[in-house]
């Protein structure tokens, strides 16, 4: 899985491509965490390539969550196909994330 | 029925080719996208489970993954020769903690009985085997 990384408006935007899962989660974490901890105060994952996320992405989403929450920044998660809605859905993270349906509302909520 | 087997090693580098053989037999034999998708989420769970626990977390021996396409399912069944480890026994997951309290664990677990349609386990001599089943209407 690649993370093609753009940025726009102030918001680092993180767009990965392919599955998001127990073998490459750890490496959305440690981006996701490596920008926070330089600074990064408004982040936008674009899950318009992402095929599926596990447990283990859920656990890297949560994790640099919760340092963003800390450190006083806002991550916004847009761009998920209904399957990845719904399996967000069933781990109760809805209401842990601000989701938005595409990029443009993602880059307003996260500036 | 047909049937298509395969191992891997217990490291997660190479759940890759697991999920990767399943999408390729799920849609060869006319899987909808939501029931590709939910069978790459459950086997990705249990792969994960096995690698984290069945043999230690060593890397060291290998999983057999047995994929079929019943006239109304699709069955999947995750076999080891690791520790007795029943999945299906995790905690239910932490579902309603505020966000500083959230943790994950059991979440595997939860999104493998939430998605599939029956999950069994059983351990047979030196063998854990978890059986997955998503029904889907023959083509």
């Amino acid at each position: 899985m690649d993370i093609k990384e753009t940025s726009a408006e102030g918001v680092t935007i993180l767009e990965p491509n392919g599955r998001v899962d127990i073998n490459n989660a750890g490496a959305l974490e440690s981006r996701l965490v490596d920008l926070i901890r330089a600074g990064a105060r408004r982040l936008l994952v674009d899950f318009r390539k992402v095929t599926y996320i596990s447990s283990a992405g859920f656990r890297a989403l949560l994790i640099a969550r919760k340092l963003a929450d800390q450190t006083g920044g806002n991550l916004v998660l847009c761009g998920m196909s209904a399957e990845i809605k719904r399996v967000f859905a069933i781990g109760a993270f809805t209401d842990l994330f601000t989701i938005c349906a595409t990029a443009d509302e993602g880059l307003a909520k996260a500036k | 029925m047909d049937e298509v087997e395969l191992r891997i090693a217990c490291r997660r580098q190479d759940v890759s080719g697991a999920a990767t053989a399943l999408e390729c037999f799920a849609k060869r034999h006319g899987a909808s996208a939501a029931a590709i998708h939910d069978l790459q989420v459950a086997l990705d769970e249990v792969l994960g489970n096995v690698i984290a626990h069945g043999y230690g977390g060593s890397g060291q021996g290998e999983i057999l993954i047995r994929l079929q396409r019943r006239p109304d399912a699709f069955v999947v069944v995750v076999e080891d020769e690791g520790i007795a480890f029943d999945p299906l026994r995790a905690p239910f997951p932490d579902l309603a903690s505020p966000l500083e309290e959230r943790r994950v664990g059991g979440l595997g677990v939860h999104f493998v009985r939430s998605l599939m349609d029956e999950v069994s386990y059983t351990r047979t001599g030196t063998k854990n085997r978890l059986r997955l089943v998503k029904r889907a209407p023959g083509a």
